[in-house]
C-alpha cells in the first residue's frame, strides 16, 4: 500500500445526485421531482429547491424535501418543517449521502478505466469497491 | 484516463455508519507515481486525511543510495 486516503463526499454533481434520488427511490418507495421547483415547508412556507421529495410521498414526513443548490456549487439538504425533523428524514438524507459517494466512486473508476467488484454486507448495501487496473 | 505504468489494484471503501465517508488504498504502485496515478481520487469530494506509507518512499531512498554512491 502507498497511499491512504479519507474522503468526505460533496454532492456537487445534479446528474449523480438525480440518479442517486431515483435509485434511493426506488428501494424506499417515494419518486423524486427534478427541476427547480417550490417546496413547501412549515406553515405553508415556501423555497426553491432543485430536487423535491413531496411530503405525500413518504409516510411520517410532514412537510416537503429537498436538496437546493448552494453558493459553492454544492446541494445541501432543505426540510422546513420547525424542527420537527423524523427518523424517515433522517434516514433518506443518510441513504442518499451513502449512495451518492459510490455511484460517483463508480462512475469516476470506469472513466479511468478500472474494472469493478463490488462488495456487499448482509443489509445489501456496497461497503467496498475493488478497482483494479492491468 | 490513466496511462498507468504498472498494474495496480484500488479499494474503496464506505462506511454505512458514516454516510458520504470513504477510505481508499491503493496497491501495487510504489513511490511517487501512486500519486499520479490516483490523482482522480481526489475529484471524489474533500481529502481530510491523506497518508503516504512506506511504498511511497521505497523508490525515493533507492534513488538517494544510488546517488550517493555515485558521487563517492
Amino acid at each position: 500500500m502507498s497511499n491512504y486516503l479519507e474522503i468526505v463526499t460533496k454532492l456537487d454533481d445534479p446528474a449523480i445526485l438525480a440518479q442517486t434520488l431515483r435509485e434511493v427511490g426506488e428501494r424506499l418507495g417515494f419518486t423524486c421531482e427534478v427541476g427547480t421547483g417550490q417546496l413547501h415547508g412549515f406553515a405553508s412556507a415556501t423555497r426553491p429547491a432543485d430536487f423535491i421529495i413531496r411530503k405525500s410521498q413518504v409516510k411520517g414526513m410532514f412537510a416537503d424535501m429537498g436538496w437546493a443548490r448552494a453558493a459553492d456549487g454544492t446541494y445541501t439538504v432543505v426540510y422546513d418543517d420547525y424542527g420537527r425533523a423524523g427518523g424517515r428524514v433522517r434516514q433518506i438524507m443518510s441513504e442518499v449521502a451513502y449512495h451518492y459517494s459510490v455511484v460517483e466512486a463508480e462512475r469516476l473508476a470506469t472513466r479511468e478505466g478500472y474494472t469493478i467488484q463490488r462488495e456487499y454486507n448482509q443489509a445489501g448495501q456496497v461497503i467496498a469497491l475493488g478497482l483494479a487496473m492491468e | 484516463m490513466n496511462t498507468p505504468t504498472m498494474s495496480h489494484t484500488i479499494k474503496i471503501k464506505f462506511d454505512p455508519a458514516r454516510p458520504g465517508h470513504m477510505t481508499t488504498l491503493v496497491e501495487g504502485v510504489t513511490g511517487p507515481a501512486c500519486r499520479d496515478l490516483t490523482k482522480w481520487l481526489r475529484n471524489l469530494g474533500e481529502v481530510v486525511t491523506d497518508l503516504k506509507t512506506g511504498d511511497h518512499y521505497a523508490t525515493v531512498e533507492e534513488e538517494v543510495q544510488a546517488s550517493t554512491t555515485v558521487q563517492a
